[in-house]
Formats: structure tokens, C-alpha cells, sequence
């Protein structure tokens, strides 16, 4: 029989973060934000006091630290309260793989990962579905260098360091390089304030210490980046769905029309029973494929929490904004900024092309 | 078994009524209808369904007098929608045993031998030409009153937590699971997944599948942990109905005029398959509680929203 539980630790993890997170969540200054009047933040500072990040552990241990599986039930409840921050990009590419890839070399960066001296950022949703113009590895006079442009990168000039994948003439390699070593070509924001960049890199002289596993295993370290990274994504997204849910079914129970709470129309009541069984298979789905991360199924799964995401919870956001009626539409109201965030996690690391030829 | 489309699988034994009994059943029901059941030598119906109490279920009028010096109840009404009635030796059924009790006041669930003297099975054509279900008219049926499940005239909890087994039922997952393996082997021999339309409907449909397994199993695991009542069964069933009729009416469009004809001289046995199962499914959303009522239950019950 399959286990769903949450145990004891799991739900204490849970409350606490969503205790702290959820005082921070105000849509005035999220808007301001997005309007760039403001850099409203938070939720990589709480989640640092509360020391989750150091605990994140590739080998899921019951005596220490935190499972994939916990990582993802955190990660809901940063979808859920709107949370900015490298959290995914760091934690993922940063202390998962190299703790699995390259421990012993990387072991004083993944402690400095850990306490937050320094910060990771990875390009690798943006690489893996486009590697035509990955940055190039060549030999000059016994010097490793490195050239090459790299859009969208997310968080860039909060991060110490970018873990991004290269092109050499014996194949692809996974490197890490201190952000400083980067120009900025273009800043540019997204819908909801977040600020990426592209960057470029011009002949940046590289050693030993700039790559990670082999070139033997380096697909297996692409794969594992990107696989990961979008079941995270997946969660957030799943966050940020129920937050919309909860809004909605908050707003039906109190809005009158008719005479009558909206809620008691059947129509009504339809919708959100439709939101409620595409969230829950949705998080189920998630979830259970967090838990897979071992098994060969892995991949096959998440890239079908990724094709529900994209199809059932973006249309949930649709109609959360229908049962709003005209206050859904409006700026104020908050609304827009969930399905907003739904809509760009929907646009990250493919589109159902690329999932399907990969599944089939 | 269902992916196997093992034949005999007694789901109303094995998925409803085995396990309620298991729940409220009493010692010697247990070790009498139990035992049958796990050999094989029982085939269950459901009588709950009347003519005039389909989806209000509560509002059903098939009476059952007590006779408390015979401790016996002589059962008189129609059931109808009975599948498999007439080949079931067994049949649970729910009676309003509590002269003048309205709705779910006075009901209970009691265990019939479909031998049993005053009891009529009359087949019903279904949308395939064929009978699967029946109308069963109970006529003065006498039984003992050790056959009430659970309390005399308390059995509408019962009924419902029956409902609940037959809503999560795994083998619906089977099917569907079924008939997606055996397209994409169709597909893949064909060379139809060379056609990117078709690759993405495939990855849209094992997506959804693989969410209603999942809420399948949550269902199951649910019932297991805690007697309250859960959302889980409904959202199970909505979502393993709606894969089923999806992944065979894409069948059914992949197979193009393949699956139009009912004397099917190639023996196309996936042809035929996907035509019979596509029909049956247009009950999928009906029996065990219509998609409405699901979606009913989940707002109300569930989310608590106003009537
Ligand atoms: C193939 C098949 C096998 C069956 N097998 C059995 C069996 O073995 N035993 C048994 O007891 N029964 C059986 N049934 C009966 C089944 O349980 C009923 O058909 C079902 O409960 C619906 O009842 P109804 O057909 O009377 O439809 P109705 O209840 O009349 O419903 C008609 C339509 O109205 C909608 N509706 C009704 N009330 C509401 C409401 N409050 N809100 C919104 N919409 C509503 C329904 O969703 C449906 O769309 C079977 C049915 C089928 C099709």
C-alpha cells in the first residue's frame, strides 16, 4: 500500500515556515513590486533562520535532515506565500548535485551554500530546452577558457556563483563560475517583479575547480539538475493553486448575489469541486513522484507533474478569476499575482512538444 | 485483474460488499459470506436503485416489515439498474424496514439469497444491445433478520460507506491503464507516433491517468486510516471515469473506421475492445453516483459550502 502520509516532523516543518511566511504575504507591496516601486522580498531570510536550507540531504536519511519529499512540502508553502528567492536554483543545483556528483571537491562550497556565504544560481531550465547556444570550453596555450552568452538567468545578482552547462569539443560539461566573471547584457523583469538577466562571459580562465563530475556523467548530472528543478517548480506552482483556492472558496462563501451567497449556486459550487480535484491530483501526483527520485521512473514522472501543472492548474487559475467576477480583474486584489505566478512557471523548462518527445 | 481483463472478477463481493462486511459485518456473517468470497463462489448484486430513487437515494420505497417473533423481514418493491442480478446467487439490498420513516431514518442493509422464494429478475437491454442489468422485483421475500448488516433500521451509514468502497475502486484504473498500454503499442506499430499531434494527446492522457491512479490509491489508503467521512472516493471516481471515457474515445478516434462495425470479420479484437468499453463507459458517470452528485458531495460535505 502507498504511504501519504506526513509525519509528525513533516507537519511541524510545515507549520512553523508557514507561520513566519505567512505575516509577510501583502499584495500592495507585491504589486508595488511588480510595478518595480518597490524590492519587496522575503523568504530566503526565514527560511535561512530557520536553518531548513542546511539541512537538505541527497540521501534521505529518518535520523538527519531534509528528504527531496520535504524539500518539496517547504516549497508548496513558498508557492503559497508568493516567496522570492534562489531557493530551488541553490538548493537544487547547488547542494543536491554536488553533495551527489562531486562531494569531496565541492565539500567547503556546499557548507558555504548551506549557511548562505554563498549563493547558487543555475541556468539549467533555460539550457536544457535549448542547448544550440550553449557558452564554449576551448584550449589556448594550456588555458581552459570559457566564452558565451546565457539568457533568462534568474537571481544572478543575488548569487555568488552559476552553475550552468558548457559545450566543449569532447562534449558537454557542467561548470561552476563566480558570478563576477559575467557582464550583464540585459536586466529585464518578469510579470511579477523578479529580475532576470542575461549575461555574457568572455574568456574566463578556468581550472580543475570549475567542474563538476565528468565528462562521463555529466548527462546523468544535466538530468538530474533538470528533473529535480522541475518537480520543485511543480510544487511551488501547487502552492501557489491552493492559495488561489483558498481566496476563491473564502470569496464564494461571503459574496452575495440574488440574495444568496454565490456559493450556494450550483454552478458555483461545480467550479470549485473541479479546483478541488485538480488540485489534489495534482499535489498527489507531486508529490508521490518527489519520493520516486530513485526509482527509473523518475524522469517519466515529473515530466507528467509538469504536463498537469501546465494544463489543469493554469486553467484552475481561469476560472478562480471567473467565480471572482470583476474584483478578480483588478489590480488591487492580489489575484493576479497567483496566476501570474502559475503562468511563469508554466513557460519554464518546456512545453508539451518537448515533454511528449520526451516521454514517448 | 482488470488490466488482465480477468473474467469473474466479483467486484460487488470482493470491492463492496467484502469489505463493509468486514467493517460491520457480524461473526457469523463474516465467516459465512467472507469465506465464499474469497473463493470465488459467490456473485454479488446491488439493490439499491429503484425507479423512482436514482441518485436521491434516500428517497427509496422498497418496504421490509419486521416480524419480531419469526425475528424475520418480508421485503416487497422493484429494484432496477441491478447489474448482474441474473447471475448473482447473492444480493445486498437496502429496505425501508421502519414503518413511516422518511429518508435516510429506517433503512437498512440486508443480505438476500437471490434464490429465495418471491424474487424476480427481469433482464434489461443496455446501450449495447446486451444485458447487463436487470429490474428485480421483490415479492413478499421473506429473510432472516440475522441478514441485516449492522443494526435493524440503521443501515443508511453503511450503505454509504459501501458507496465509498465501490467509488474508490481500483479496476477502473485497471481499464483505463489497459487500454493506454494497448494504444501505444498500436500507435508505436503503426508508426503513429511519428505525428507530434499524436504524441501529445498520448502525453496529455498518461499524465491524467497517472494523477487519477494516484487519487485512487490516496482513496483506498484514506479509507484505511480513518472511519470520517473523506473527499477522496469522490475525487477518485469523477477522475477515473473522465480517463476512461478519454483514453477510449481517443482510441476510438485512432482507430478511425476500424471501430464502427459490430461484425468485425478481421477479428480485430482491440477494434471491438475499444468500441464495447467506449459504450460502457457512458455509464462510468452515472452508476455508483452520478459525476454531479460527486461534485455535490465534495462542495458541501467537503468545502462546506451553503445548500
Ligand atoms: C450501467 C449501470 C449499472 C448500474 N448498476 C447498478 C446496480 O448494480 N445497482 C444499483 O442499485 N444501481 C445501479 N445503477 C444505477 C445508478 O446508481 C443510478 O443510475 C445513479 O445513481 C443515477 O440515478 P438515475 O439513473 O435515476 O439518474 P437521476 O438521479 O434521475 O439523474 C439524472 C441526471 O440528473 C442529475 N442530478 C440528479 N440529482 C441532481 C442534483 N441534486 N444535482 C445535480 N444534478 C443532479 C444526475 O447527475 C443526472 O445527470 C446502475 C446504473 C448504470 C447506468
Amino acid at each position: 500500500m502507498m504511504d501519504f502520509s506526513i509525519n509528525e516532523s513533516q507537519k511541524m516543518i510545515i507549520k512553523t515556515l508557514q507561520d513566519k511566511l505567512e505575516k509577510k504575504v501583502d499584495f500592495k507591496l507585491l504589486n508595488d513590486k511588480s510595478e518595480k516601486k518597490s524590492d519587496y522580498k522575503y523568504g530566503w531570510n526565514e527560511l535561512l533562520e530557520l536553518g531548513y536550507i542546511g539541512m537538505l540531504n541527497e540521501v534521505d536519511s529518518e535520523d538527519y535532515g531534509l528528504s527531496f519529499f520535504d524539500f518539496c512540502l517547504i516549497l508548496e508553502k513558498w508557492g503559497y506565500n508568493l516567496c522570492e528567492g534562489p531557493i530551488i536554483e541553490n538548493s537544487i543545483s547547488g547542494i543536491l548535485t554536488l553533495q551527489k556528483f562531486d562531494k569531496k571537491k565541492f565539500q567547503s562550497i556546499i557548507t558555504q551554500l548551506s549557511n548562505s556565504e554563498k549563493i547558487l544560481t543555475s541556468t539549467i531550465l533555460e539550457q536544457y530546452i535549448n542547448k544550440k547556444n550553449l557558452p564554449f570550453i576551448s584550449t589556448n596555450n594550456g588555458k581552459t577558457l570559457i566564452s558565451g552568452k546565457i539568457c533568462n538567468v534568474p537571481f544572478y545578482n543575488e548569487s555568488s556563483n552559476i552553475i550552468l552547462i558548457a559545450k566543449s569539443k569532447l562534449g558537454e560539461r557542467v561548470v561552476i563560475i563566480p558570478s563576477n566573471s559575467f557582464k550583464i547584457l540585459e536586466n529585464k523583469t518578469s510579470l511579477i517583479g523578479e529580475e532576470i538577466c542575461d549575461i555574457e562571459i568572455s574568456n574566463f580562465d578556468m581550472n580543475e575547480n570549475n567542474f563538476v563530475g565528468t565528462h562521463e556523467n555529466c548527462n546523468m548530472i544535466i538530468d538530474f539538475m533538470y528533473y529535480h528543478t522541475i518537480i520543485s517548480k511543480c510544487s511551488e506552482t501547487i502552492g501557489a493553486a491552493e492559495h488561489i483556492f483558498d481566496i476563491t472558496l473564502d470569496f464564494v462563501k461571503n459574496r452575495e448575489q440574488f440574495n444568496n451567497k454565490i456559493g450556494s449556486f450550483q454552478s458555483i459550487q461545480h467550479n470549485l469541486s473541479d479546483m478541488y480535484v485538480n488540485i489534489n491530483e495534482a499535489r498527489e501526483l507531486i508529490r508521490s513522484a518527489s519520493k520516486e527520485k530513485y526509482s527509473e521512473n523518475f524522469q517519466t514522472l515529473s515530466l507528467l507533474c509538469k504536463v498537469i501543472c501546465d494544463e489543469k492548474i493554469s486553467q484552475l487559475s481561469w476560472t478562480a478569476h471567473q467565480l471572482h467576477g470583476a474584483i478578480g480583474f483588478t489590480w488591487d486584489y492580489g489575484l493576479h499575482l497567483l496566476t501570474k505566478k502559475i503562468l511563469i512557471n508554466k513557460n519554464l523548462g518546456g512545453n508539451i512538444n518537448f515533454y511528449s518527445n520526451k516521454i514517448f | 485483474m482488470s488490466y488482465k481483463m480477468a473474467p469473474g472478477n466479483d467486484r460487488f463481493g470482493v470491492r463492496m460488499i467484502g469489505p463493509t462486511l468486514l467493517k460491520y459485518g457480524t461473526d457469523s456473517q463474516k465467516e459465512k459470506y467472507l469465506k465464499e468470497i474469497t473463493n470465488g463462489d459467490a456473485q454479488w448484486c446491488q439493490g439499491y436503485s429503484e425507479p423512482n430513487s436514482g441518485s436521491d437515494l434516500a428517497s427509496i420505497n422498497t418496504k421490509g416489515k419486521y416480524d419480531e417473533e419469526t425475528n424475520s423481514i418480508t421485503i416487497t418493491g422493484t429494484k432496477v439498474w441491478t447489474t448482474l442480478a441474473h447471475r448473482a446467487n447473492r444480493m445486498f439490498i437496502l429496505v425501508r424496514t421502519q414503518e413511516g420513516s422518511k429518508r435516510h431514518e429506517g433503512l437498512s442493509l440486508i443480505l438476500l439469497n437471490m434464490k429465495d422464494k418471491g424474487i424476480n429478475v427481469n433482464p434489461i437491454k443496455n446501450i449495447s444491445g446486451k444485458s447487463s442489468f436487470n429490474e428485480v422485483v421483490l415479492d413478499n421475500v421473506k429473510v432472516s433478520a440475522k441478514n441485516v448488516v449492522g443494526k435493524l433500521h440503521e443501515g443508511w451509514m453503511i450503505a454509504l460507506d459501501l458507496l465509498n468502497f465501490e467509488r474508490s475502486g481500483i479496476d477502473y484504473i485497471g481499464w483505463a491503464e489497459r487500454c493506454f498500454d494497448d494504444l501505444l503499442s498500436y500507435c508505436k506499430e503503426k508508426k503513429l507516433l511519428e505525428t507530434n499531434s499524436i504524441k501529445v494527446k498520448l502525453t496529455y492522457l498518461k499524465s491524467s491517468l497517472e494523477s487519477a491512479k494516484i487519487m485512487t490509491y490516496k482513496a483506498l489508503w484514506i479509507k484505511e486510516q480513518s472511519n470520517s467521512i473523506h473527499m477522496e472516493p469522490s475525487i477518485s471516481k469523477i477522475l477515473a471515469t473522465e480517463i476512461n471515457i478519454k483514453i477510449h474515445d481517443f482510441a476510438f478516434e485512432i482507430l478511425n473506421t476500424k471501430s464502427i462495425y459490430i461484425n468485425n470479420n478481421n477479428k480485430d479484437y482491440f477494434a471491438e475492445r475499444i468500441i464495447k468499453n467506449r459504450l460502457f463507459f457512458v455509464s462510468g458517470g452515472i452508476l455508483g453516483g452520478t459525476t454531479e452528485i460527486q461534485k455535490n458531495i465534495i462542495a458541501r460535505r467537503g468545502l462546506g459550502l451553503p445548500r
